[in-house]
């Protein structure tokens, strides 16, 4: 079973991958299982886990209020009445009660996650006064202890070691002035000018000259180091998928699995050799 | 050469180099050694400040598409909850498909360390409706989730002992593919003020990055470079393993060298992309 298992993932990933060489029927095949398989699987998951979970078993139950989650069923199929023109207009209702919900519910917390706590972040003082209190001194030679017993008799490159240094820098950041303490100033301003500079980039009602120019400029600059960051981002997770696809093509190679990679591969080059050529005959046969 | 053609050559190269540098460095790669990050640490750090035998939430919302990047993070982290023995809960709000691995990913960690499904871990089902189940959960787990996935009253598992509602976990990981994120910083964080902490793929980190300083979530594991942080704190005698024996597994950290020698290859591409685009543009201008 597991070599049919492996035989069946390698097949299916190098027919995906032939993409790269051209649209070609492997291609096609791969397409069609993955939306077909997906959209089967999404039904039936959906008809046992909610149907049949949230609904069926509900009302088929003991519980005296059973009969409520009727209200929820009867505002989903409202939504099918879309499909019959004469009575589609009763969808709306479906529809506004999920717009109301979902705004009532999103637009409070959005504003409070995204732009309240989000604005009062920003506007933390750029310099931080060290906490000259008794308390703050003190967890400072806790961590101080701590750092130079994990230091006694642990390897010198210890995660230990490493993890009661991060901790001890952590703390003494707080009671005193440090090199940590002024990075982390540091970066409050670079945030505080990046959120000013784009704010003026998108701001519109005037027009972008002199100094709001300069603003908006620097702007730009956050913004295109956002987009590199991102894209850098997007860069390695994609490779990290292609890495486990070529990983387990690799694995699947081995004579345990019938060298399933291999065959596969030079099976897949084959026919797609010899369907260039059928088609190559037939294009000319045409412009013949 | 038509200019098709060149087109085509020029993507050809690319996928071949690209491809190349996989396996050159799938064949002599080895084990990266990372030392994590602050903005790691801090996850590892929230997990470890747990006392033995906490409840721990796990919100598994990716599916296999992404179990590449995440998988490697799921099992660095259930490394560290299994050896302080946190009662493990899972659950999704992703899709239909996630349960189902993310129960798989569980067991198997699970089975190596010896815990016991009911009393150590449990893996609940998926639920819809993005926000609202969080809310809800938020009220009365018990009302949502009457049972586990396989079918056992939720009361009937000691994993769920003293839970009977979102805020009874002292901390919510939710290791994600999607914007389920969204959800937990509005209904969990925002509302409940559940501490969260983000395990993404790398596309999505630099999205989150913002609600650190808030303290909206307590830290972010991003991508493979973020899981292998992760297994440099929680998985050092397979790290150790690994190195002396060849064999990396799954780990993060086997894949980061291809990463980065990958990384390496689009930086180079990108330069050059841009040397040739301002010589065409120069010997443009040239040209009469």
């Amino acid at each position: 079973m597991e070599i049919v298992g492996a035989w069946i993932a390698v097949g299916l990933t190098l027919f995906m991958f032939s993409f790269l060489y051209k649209d070609n029927p492997f291609y096609k095949v791969g397409e069609n299982l993955y939306v077909g398989i997906t959209i089967g699987y999404f039904v039936i998951q959906l008809w046992y886990k909610t149907w049949i979970d949230k609904v069926w078993d509900v009302l088929t139950g003991q519980a005296h209020d059973r009969f409520v989650i009727l209200i929820p069923v009867l505002i989903g199929a409202l939504l099918l009445t879309r499909f019959v023109p004469k009575i589609a207009w009763m969808s709306r209702w479906a529809f506004a009660f999920v717009i109301g919900y979902g705004a009532g519910l999103a637009i409070p917390a959005t504003l409070t996650t995204s732009v309240v706590i989000q604005a009062q972040a920003t506007a933390k003082p750029l310099v931080t006064m060290p906490d000259r209190s008794p308390g703050a001194a003190k967890a400072t030679e806790n961590a101080k202890a701590a750092y130079d017993k994990a230091k006694e008799g642990a390897a010198k490159e210890d995660e230990k070691i490493r993890a009661a240094r991060y901790r001890y820098e952590q703390s003494r950041s707080v009671s005193e002035y440090t090199f940590l303490t002024a990075y982390r100033d540091f970066t409050t301003i670079v945030i505080f000018v990046g959120v000013f500079c784009v704010l003026f980039y998108f701001f519109f009602s005037i027009e972008h000259r002199g100094p709001v120019r300069a603003f908006s400029r620097v702007g730009i600059l956050f913004l295109m180091i956002y987009f590199g960051a991102s894209y850098g981002n997007t860069v390695m997770g994609r490779l990290s998928l292609l890495y486990g696809r070529v990983l387990d093509l690799k694995d699947y190679s081995r004579q345990m699995y019938g060298f399933a990679t291999p065959v596969i591969l030079v099976l897949m080059i084959a026919v797609l050799a010899a369907l260039h050529v059928k088609n190559k005959g037939k294009d000319e046969g045409h412009a013949a | 050469m038509t200019p098709e053609a060149r087109k085509n050559a020029v993507r050809w190269s690319v996928f071949a180099l690209v491809g190349a540098v996989i396996t050159v460095s799938l064949l002599f790669g080895g084990v990266s050694d990372f030392h994590p990050t602050a903005v790691v640490r801090k996850v590892y750090d929230e997990v470890e400040a747990l006392p033995d035998g906490s409840p721990i939430l796990i919100s598994s919302d990716f599916d296999p598409g992404s179990e590449a990047e995440l998988k490697p993070m799921m099992d660095a982290v259930l490394e560290q909850c299994w050896r302080k023995n946190l009662r493990v809960i899972v659950m999704t709000i992703c899709s239909p498909n996630s349960p189902e691995l993310a129960d798989s990913i569980v067991r198997a960690s699970a089975d190596a360390h010896g815990k016991v499904y009911g009393t150590d871990y449990a893996v609940f089902g998926y639920l819809a409706g993005g926000s609202a189940p969080i809310l809800a959960l938020g009220q009365d787990w018990h009302a949502v989730y009457k049972t586990d996935r396989g079918g056992t009253p939720c009361r009937d598992l000691p994993a769920m002992k003293g839970i009977s509602k979102l805020t009874d976990f002292p901390l919510c990981l939710e290791i994600s593919a999607v914007s389920t994120i969204d959800y937990w910083i509005l209904a969990g964080n925002a509302k409940y003020g559940l501490k969260l902490g983000l395990g993404v793929t790398a596309v999505m980190a630099t999205d989150y990055y913002q609600y650190l300083a808030t303290r909206q979530v307590v830290g972010i594991i991003g991508g493979v470079s973020g899981a292998s942080q992760y297994e440099s704190m929680t998985r050092q005698d397979a790290l150790r393993k690994a190195r002396e024996t060849k064999e990396a597994g799954d780990l993060a950290s086997a894949r980061m060298p291809t990463q980065s020698a990958i990384h390496v290859t689009i930086i180079l591409l990108v330069v050059l992309g841009n040397i040739l685009y301002f010589a065409g543009k120069r010997k443009e201008k040239a040209s009469p």
